[in-house]
């Protein structure tokens, strides 16, 4: 066995890759991301509404405005390497546990929550004026309003945002491995690096690609075929 | 069927300004009739369109709609008051994630109709505005007029009493304009519902209403039956919108009879008004050879009312001041209303 493998057998020495903890890895990495993206998908969308009802004129500079307003500014400049550590004392008390995938989560839909919310408000202050009068002038409840107005005249946009912020939650999954959350990017790091692995790395690299990919195309398919403007 | 008694409404605007959009408005609108209240931008119809279905609550005085004062009624009451009246828009404000049956369907989805009642009620009503085949299409697949009609079909959906029209027109182009309007009347007649319009075009009232409001700076400066509005504008602004119609609407009657006035310098410019039992008569040509007057026509139109006929023109004569006053009088015997508009 050659003692200095070149660059090309450094990333093809496919003998050295455990199948079995990759196909564990690629599954968690998707668990961490699923629950992360439904949780921030409903959150974001009641935040991103609040955000948006409570900044219209009639309620402007009110206390609730600002201060929701602070909380979602403040937890998207937290960076996601700093929150997920910070938050391991909240996690253990929550959850019991500091490792595994499902101890990443607060962390994941704390980070994208506000993220999302953004978007969401931006999608609901494109929705044409006129068409709120109409609400209003059939005599809408706030309920009908939300459920036959807002949701899905912004819809597009909200899946869009909720597109992006998914590739997103499938780059902090990666980062999350640092607290030994599992996943591919856990992988990467401990096999990869720690045990000079370049194989794996490639390896967990491409699957985190053909992800990040399908929820693209995924995204893309869905807003062309909602979107009727 | 509305009453507003001395209805004012203020705003302030970003600024701290206080604003009169509505000033001491005192009118009566009756059931099944068309009433047009005409104005340019800023005069003030918009917001007292919006009094009419609670959008806005005036600021003094009170609006009755089918004998309810809307700024008493609780939130629940004042929603329950606006399905007797809907709206349509100058933007038709569709819903674009919907079809044109799904945008028909979305009043009685509020009030909570059974859903095979609602399709039918919606596939009826996009017959009756001419749709019928384009009820899965969207919006954004559809022709301004088209989409006016899909406002219209889903303002009627919950059998309102009154239909309000927020410059329905303004944005569709003369052909489509007809077309609605004509629709409108069919509304007007087949359902009996009593239609509120606002307009910038006098053309728009002539065709279709019955009694018009002349608003201007938030105050009703003239109302009456059409016709009588047509016949003898009382307010300045009534004629120049009176004089509009059927000319040039960018021409202003007082450029038309500057220019007239380069063509006969000297002379007299005389504009009659025919009624509907005078319109159809050769008046003109009788007197003009009884006092052997030779008479150019200047300017003729006559104006088809919703239920009259009228006739507008501008005469030119060169005679004596005694031969004049005579002639005049001979057509106010002959039931044309005669006035000197430029004498030397």
């Amino acid at each position: 066995m050659n003692n200095n493998p070149s660059l090309f057998e450094q990333y093809t020495n496919f003998d050295r890759v455990n199948w079995e903890k990759i196909l564990s890895a690629t599954y968690e990495t998707l668990f961490m991301t699923c629950f992360a993206t439904l949780a921030v998908f409903f959150l974001g969308i009641t935040v991103g509404y609040l955000l948006y009802r409570t900044t219209q004129r009639s309620h402007k500079k009110t206390i609730v405005a600002q201060f929701l307003s602070g909380i979602v500014n403040l937890f998207r400049a937290i960076p996601f390497l700093n929150l997920i550590v910070l938050l391991i004392p909240v996690t253990k008390l929550l959850l019991n546990t500091i490792t595994g995938p499902a101890a990443a989560l607060p962390a994941l839909i704390l980070s994208a929550t506000p993220f999302f919310a953004r978007m969401v408000e931006t999608g609901l202050r494109d929705i044409d004026r006129g068409v709120l009068e109409v609400a209003d002038a059939m005599g809408m409840t706030a309920w009908q309003k939300f459920s036959k107005v807002y949701f899905p005249e912004s819809l597009p946009t909200i899946v869009s945002g909720i597109t992006s912020t998914a590739i997103a939650l499938v780059g902090y999954t990666a980062m999350a491995g640092v607290i030994g959350a599992g996943g591919l990017g856990n992988l990467a790091y401990l096999e990869g690096f720690q045990r000079n692995n370049a194989t794996v790395t490639l390896v967990a690299t491409f699957i985190i690609l053909v992800i990040v990919f399908l929820i693209q195309w995924t995204g893309d398919i869905l807003v062309r075929k909602i979107d009727k403007r | 069927m509305i009453t507003f008694h001395d209805v004012s409404k203020s705003f302030i605007t970003n600024n701290g300004q206080k604003i009169k959009a509505v000033d001491q408005v005192n009118l009566t609108i009756q059931a099944g009739e068309i009433f047009g209240i005409i104005g340019f931008s800023g005069a003030g119809k918009s917001t007292l369109l919006r009094l009419i279905n609670g959008l806005e609550l005036p600021s003094s005085g009170s609006v009755e709609v089918a004998g309810q004062n809307l700024a008493q009624l609780s939130a629940n009451e004042l929603a329950k008051a606006r399905q007797n009246v809907s709206m349509i828009f100058q933007q038709f404000h569709l819903l674009w994630s919907r079809t044109v049956i799904e945008n028909v369907q979305l009043p009685l989805e509020i009030i909570g109709t059974p859903k095979t009642q609602s399709l039918q009620k919606a596939k009826e009503l996009i017959e009756l505005v001419g749709l019928a085949g384009l009820e899965d299409k969207y919006p954004s697949e559809l022709s301004g007029g088209q989409k006016q009609r899909v406002g219209i079909a889903r303002a009627l959906a919950n059998d309102p009493k009154i239909l309000l029209c927020d410059e329905a027109t303004s944005a569709l182009d003369p052909q489509t304009t007809q077309e609605i309007l004509e629709l409108l009347i069919n509304i007007n007649k087949r359902l009996k519902i009593t239609i509120v319009l606002i307009t910038h075009e006098m053309d728009v009232i002539q065709q279709i209403c019955d009694h018009v409001a002349v608003m201007s700076d938030g105050r009703i400066i003239e109302m009456g039956e059409v016709v009588d509005i047509f016949k003898h504008p009382q307010h300045t602004l009534t004629r120049q919108m009176v004089q509009s119609t059927g000319i040039d609407m960018n021409e202003s009657l007082i450029d038309l009879w500057a220019q007239y006035s380069n063509v006969y310098p000297k002379g007299t410019l005389i504009q009659l008004t025919f009624d509907e039992q005078t319109v159809d008569l050769p008046i003109v040509t009788a007197l003009s050879q009884k006092y052997d007057i030779p008479i150019s026509i200047v300017y003729a139109q006559i104006h088809t009312l919703k239920t009259d006929n009228l006739g507008k023109m501008i005469i030119h004569i060169e005679v004596e001041e005694a031969q004049l006053k005579q002639l005049l009088q001979s057509f106010i015997n002959a039931g044309v209303q005669a006035e000197v508009i430029d004498h030397e």
